[in-house]
């Protein structure tokens, strides 16, 4: 009696999970998608409208869930399972590349990128372009996104007040002393963000010792790196500017977005930020703001490489209907869908025939010339949260000088190191 | 009439000796089922997770695909980490400066509010703060303190010339901490006046004909009996302080991002190594920030309840 008891009990779970489980692999003509977008955004539309035509023209139903940015946080831990709950999953390339083909949990998607684009001559890798080819592919040489947008960071202004833009660092500071002697503190910037707040010395050191001398600085287990002059120059670049007196008041005791609304509201004139601000600010900005953007200026004689995400889909080795979800991906990628990233969703499309939205069109220009840097390629998020991040905080809100700053960075980068053994 | 009481105790029978009727016994037997639904879940929902957490401390995973074993070297690096050093300073600074606070608050308002009238309405006002989530306190307070918020805004009103930026950098602990005590000290003195309550009156009564003060009477009446609830809130508090997370993060961290690595606590720094803003996830370490939780938790919990034990509980 006790026995059958324990018995039955034990089984409840076992009965549970075997119904949880089952029968996803049975209907071959559905698509499941999970999508970084929430319900309502712009992207969220635009993809949604592909997916309905989807369904009319293939006849293959498409069944969404638009989890938002945690999208493939929730996804991964379905990989250690039999089953997986989609068959396309969305997301960003490092997302892609560095957490979902790293836990080979990707699809090969090298045939997907030989096919043609729906109704179109070009391939889907020539449509793409090599440097978002590039980013899509996983340090083990799995292709593992398909990307159909891509973000950059610009220094947004209202082109109603500034007519041309500064092309040199020396010109914009110029610019920026023009409205300080105004009574203006003509820099937006939200400290309580301590990856914004590194932006400035990052282009900077891009600049002046490359991209190759920028990324050998963090992975320097000896941290004697962080004391070339270079580092040294690039720091007082940024001393300069927290002494300046170029940053509102208590911008860094603000919380996000504080200092990117006031941006919005005027209060301030230059804004360093992603592609997608326009469509953050859009609800508060002062009205008759015209967003416009120009690429970070050059520093002796040299701009730095772009930063660039892409957005895009991969499918999973698991997935139940793999041949279902790469036609989606040459679907999608016509034209007609690209041109509603850039017109309704305000974002810029892979496809260089693909006309930016007017506020980020230089930027777009700049990104399809392919000036972009490889900073997808190391993960360097551990080292930068703990040393990089506090310390670069610490130098734009003028606690300590340039000097103190590189002597630090070099003696933490080594204690760092040494705690990894 | 008392013949079971007068029974001398049987040796011999081993029925007897595992207790008793047939009706006891089979009481017994029932046990055994109906403990086994809460045992099974406990064991699933508790027990495993923990045996498969300590596991996992010992070894480098990314959350999916294989373990890799690796000894102890996760908490190698956790304890040569600077950072797991500050998140180590601020659970402290949490557990003892603001559980010193709450437990003062909490005393004083309870000594206070004794004799009030009104007292009910009181005691209703000082626990809202503990009915409303942390963490919508905590997004409000962003507002709240801004430099042009509405607490710099009375400041200024009030002829501060230059209030404090409460959430710069360096003061920005300091705000976490306050906060942390505001919605602590209600829920502590709702509990500790409840047990104030339970003491009858005529130990005041007779205690004011001898000519006690409110400081004396405090001291000799109210503390001695509500002892043991004030060892069971002390536990509570040493537990709740070691887990303390989801404040930091809404209060310091915005969408996507961590806080920094200034205001990190132990849970913080496991939080950001199971899910790092932009990287591969280190399972294996966010588990033995978990495990050294728990240990700490339960040498805490040992040692506060052989402090609070060792004053002898009153029963008058």
């Amino acid at each position: 009696m006790r026995l059958r008891i324990a018995a039955s009990l034990l089984a409840l779970p076992l009965a549970a999970t075997a119904c949880g489980s089952g029968g996803s692999g049975e209907k071959a003509a559905e698509l499941r998608v999970w999508s970084m977008w929430s319900e309502g955004e712009p992207n969220q539309k635009v993809l949604a409208e592909a997916f309905k035509d989807f369904e009319k023209a293939t006849g293959v139903k498409v069944r969404v869930q638009w989890k938002g940015r945690t999208a493939m946080k929730s996804f991964l831990p379905s990989l250690n399972t039999a089953n997986v709950p989609a068959d396309l999953i969305e997301g960003n390339n490092r997302e892609l590349t560095r957490q979902f083909a790293a836990a080979k949990g990707a699809l090969d998607l090298s045939d997907v990128y030989a096919a043609t684009v729906q109704g179109e001559q070009a391939t889907v890798g020539q449509t793409v372009g090599d440097a978002y080819k590039r980013m899509a592919t996983s340090s083990q040489g799995v292709l593992a996104q398909l990307p159909y947008q891509v973000s950059t960071y610009g220094w947004f202004y209202n082109g109603k007040d500034f007519p041309t833009t500064p092309k040199t660092w020396e010109e914009f500071v110029k610019v920026l002393d023009e409205r300080k002697a105004q009574g203006r503190r003509p820099l937006g910037q939200d400290g309580s963000i301590p990856n914004y707040n590194m932006r400035y010395l990052e282009h900077f050191g891009r600049a002046i010792m490359g991209d190759e001398g920028w990324h050998a600085l963090a992975p320097d287990k000896s941290g004697q790196g962080w004391l070339k002059p270079e580092v040294l120059k690039a720091a007082q670049m940024v001393e300069a500017l927290a002494k300046g007196g170029y940053f509102p008041d208590g911008f860094n005791a603000a919380k996000f977005p504080a200092m990117q609304q006031k941006w919005a509201n005027g209060e301030s004139d230059f804004l360093y930020q992603g592609t997608y601000l326009p469509k953050e600010v859009a609800p508060y900005a002062k009205p008759g703001l015209e967003f416009r953007a120009f690429r970070f200026p050059s520093v002796e004689g040299k701009a730095p490489t772009m930063n660039v995400t892409t957005t895009g889909f991969g499918i999973p080795v698991k997935a139940a209907n793999p041949d279902a979800a790469k036609k989606f991906l040459t679907f999608f990628l016509q034209k007609k869908y690209q041109d509603n990233v850039a017109g309704v969703a305000l974002e810029m499309s892979v496809r260089k025939d693909v006309p930016a939205a007017p506020q980020v069109a230089d930027l777009k220009a700049a990104l399809d010339s392919g000036e972009i840097n490889r900073s997808d390629v190391l993960d360097m998020s551990d080292f930068n949260t703990k040393v990089l991040l506090p310390l670069s905080d610490q130098l734009l809100f003028g606690k300590i000088g340039a000097a103190d700053f590189t002597k630090q960075m070099a003696e933490q980068s080594a204690a760092y190191w040494k705690s990894k053994g | 009439m008392t013949a079971v009481l007068e029974r001398p105790p049987v040796k011999a029978a081993p029925r007897s000796r595992r207790g008793g009727s047939p009706f006891e016994a089979a009481r017994r037997r029932m046990i055994g089922p109906f403990l086994l639904p809460a045992l099974l879940v406990y064991a699933l929902v508790m027990i495993v997770p923990s045996v498969i957490t300590v596991w996992i401390s010992f070894n480098e995973w990314a959350g999916v695909g294989a373990m890799e074993w690796a000894g102890l070297a996760n908490y190698r690096e956790m304890v040569a980490d600077p950072v797991f050093g500050t998140s180590f300073a601020n659970t402290m600074k949490i557990l003892v400066l603001v559980g010193a606070a709450v437990f003062v608050i909490a005393f004083t308002l309870t000594m206070l509010l004794q004799d009030m009238v009104g007292r009910k309405f009181v005691r209703a006002v000082i626990f809202f703060p503990s009915l409303v989530p942390g963490l919508v306190i905590a997004i409000l307070w962003g507002f709240l303190l801004d430099p042009d918020g509405l607490a710099n805004s009375v400041l200024k009103s009030l002829g501060i010339a230059e209030p404090p930026l409460w959430l710069a950098p360096e003061n920005m602990f300091t705000t976490v901490m306050a906060g942390m005590t505001w919605l602590a000290a209600g829920t502590y003195t709702v509990i500790f006046m409840a047990a104030a309550d339970r003491i009858p009156r005529y130990f005041y009564e007779a205690a004011e004909l001898d000519g006690a003060g409110p400081l004396t009477r405090f001291w000799h009446i109210t503390l001695p009996l509500m002892w043991d609830v004030i060892g069971v809130c002390a536990v509570l508090w040493a537990i709740g302080a070691l887990k303390t997370f989801e404040f930091v993060l809404v209060f310091a961290g915005a969408t996507g991002s961590l806080p920094p690595t200034g205001l990190w606590t132990f849970s913080v720094y496991a939080y950001a190594g199971a899910f790092p803003s932009d990287g591969v996830p280190r399972y294996g370490i966010a588990s033995a920030a978990a495990v050294l939780t728990m240990l700490l938790t339960v040498v805490l919990t040992i040692l506060v309840r052989r402090v609070m034990g060792r004053r002898e509980q009153a029963t008058y």
